[in-house]
């Protein structure tokens, strides 16, 4: 085992870097103000947060006003799909979302459905993709808004919102995205890209946990979701987290400054394990290729064998990665997205997703990769359920796969 | 997470393979939804004594731990005693399992009743 861990799961969440920590630590101790106090702790405070709004609107071309601090991506989802719906008027009962969504949008919809919207779940490619002439047909005059992930969690794909949003925008149909993991890896600029709301948080790149925003178009009704005190334009109460917001507005200056070399280079890391991979036997890689899929993103089935079982062997061989399979869970359903591209369940179990941050090297690619080998022919090498390996017969009174040829 | 016994006969699996003078082979598969795993298992005879118990299995990690306990456990058992194993006593033997695995050790409990009930069947 290498000395340190090779940490291949950036899309779950990433390590802080150092500066992002130090931009912190004033925060906590010496300026601890409240942004709402009077007083010049509480002015120091209010004046931290509000560089750092300006600085976050403005990597994707907002104003300070749009932008609204949450707990995190998941809350600014929310905030935007229940806050959209309690907002709107009696006639807009439609909500249009996609069979690749993370939890954190399916929920809040299915919340609503069971309240009496309805909902439609649009189908994708075996790519991942969203054909725009489905959702050109799902628009109805009831439909108030259209929520779609930029780039998918599991299987990497970025939908193109350029052409979405054009046709929710021709329909007068708010368009939110979810833009967790394609924030300061995809480019999204609301002067050209027609979308009214966007959900970002920080600890995808390099930032604090427990920390995000939802950018809220100027002139979109929203309803807060949660009462309290007036703060975030009085659609989020709750003391403002100060030392986490300094932290997410680092974090984001520092990737957007090395955005272009960065994503290149994780692209590089990304294409170097697939390719390695996909040259193993029975394997094949979930998502598009090239430029459509994030450059953190590998997502691959390697068929027969349970993803758990490669994860739990990667893992106590420092090779840190996540899994499409639920065997890890307790509903043992596999990941909804991998079977909204077409996978079998059985395929979907054996999922493994990859996930780089800038901090990866080509060497723990390169590791990681004889790792996954040995792995893979270790638990191949347990079953005995492998159709291209063992023919089925008939022996004894009932039906068993025999051996056919000696196991890799 | 998971006990040490857990880990140790999941890193290192006892009797798994093929046993090629078995004297019964049966095969058991997950029967809930979304999950896959599904275990082929040999045994062997020495009177009415489990003499050896060896498996295949395409499964998670509890279900190759719990396989791998579940062989050690019946090895030398009377068939009727070995039909009686449950899920929790294999838990019980990976020191404890959390409650997302008792679907493998259920369905290793599973094997080794199927195997030794066609045994006990047979043996009349």
């Amino acid at each position: 085992m290498n000395d340190k861990p090779i940490y291949f799961d950036n899309n779950d969440t990433t390590p802080m870097l150092e500066p992002v920590f130090e931009a912190m630590k004033p925060y906590f101790i010496e300026k601890f103000g409240n942004p709402a106090s009077l007083h010049e702790y509480g002015a120091e405070a209010e004046d931290a947060v509000n560089a750092a709004r300006a600085s976050l609107a403005e990597h994707i071309g907002a104003t300070p006003e749009e932008i609204i601090f949450t707990g995190g991506a998941t809350e600014a989802n929310n905030l935007a799909i229940l806050g959209a719906a309690r907002g709107a008027s009696e006639k807009k009962r439609h909500i249009i979302t996609t069979k690749i969504e993370h939890n954190a949008v399916l929920n809040p919809v299915k919340r609503l459905e069971k309240e009496g919207f309805s909902v439609t779940y649009l189908n994708v490619d075996k790519e991942g993709f969203i054909d725009p002439d489905e959702l050109k047909r799902a628009i109805r005059p009831e439909t108030l808004l259209f929520s779609v992930i930029h780039g998918n969690h599991e299987i990497g794909t970025i939908q193109d919102l350029q052409s979405l949003g054009d046709i929710c925008r021709e329909n007068g149909v708010l368009m939110h995205t979810d833009a967790a993991q394609s924030f300061s890896k995809v480019p999204i600029k609301v002067q050209t890209t027609p979308v009214d709301l966007i959900s970002v948080n920080a600890h995808k790149l390099h930032g604090p946990k427990g920390i995000g925003f939802l950018y809220i178009r100027k002139g979109t009704r929203i309803v807060k979701i949660m009462e309290g005190a007036p703060q975030e334009q009085n659609l989020r109460p709750g003391t403002e987290n100060v030392p986490a917001i300094i932290g997410f507005a680092e974090a984001a200056r520092i990737a957007f400054d090395g955005m272009v070399d960065d994503t290149a280079y994780m692209a590089s890391l990304r294409d170097r394990l697939i390719d390695q991979l996909i040259q193993i036997p029975h394997t094949h890689l979930n998502g598009p290729r090239g430029s459509n899929r994030l450059p953190t993103n590998a997502d691959i089935t390697f068929k027969y064998i349970e993803g758990e079982a490669i994860l739990m062997h990667l893992s106590i061989r420092g090779v840190y990665v996540s899994s499409g399979s639920a065997c890890s869970s307790k509903s043992l359903t596999p990941s909804s997205v991998l079977t909204a591209i077409g996978l079998k369940h059985e395929d979907a179990h054996g999922s493994i997703r990859f996930s780089f941050s800038k901090l990866n090297t080509p060497k723990e690619v390169d590791v990681a990769v004889e790792k996954v080998k040995e792995v893979v022919a270790l638990l191949r090498s347990m079953t005995a359920f492998i159709p291209e390996l063992h023919s089925e017969v008939e022996g004894k009174g009932q039906t068993f796969y025999k051996k056919k040829k000696e196991e890799r | 997470m998971y006990s040490q016994e857990y880990m140790k006969h999941f890193q290192n699996p006892q009797n798994i393979g093929d046993l090629d003078d078995a004297d019964a082979v049966e095969e058991v598969q997950f029967q809930g939804q979304g999950c896959f795993d599904r275990i082929r298992i040999f045994a062997k005879l020495d009177g009415n004594k489990l003499k050896k118990i060896t498996y295949r299995t395409r499964g998670c990690s509890g279900t190759i731990a719990s396989c791998s306990a579940m062989s050690t456990m019946a090895a030398g058992m009377e068939l009727d005693q070995a039909a009686q194993i449950s899920g929790d006593d294999i838990a019980g033997t990976l020191g404890g399992v959390p409650e997302r695995k008792m679907h493998s050790v259920n369905l290793a409990a599973e094997a080794l009743r199927k195997v030794s009930e066609t045994l006990l069947k047979r043996n009349g």
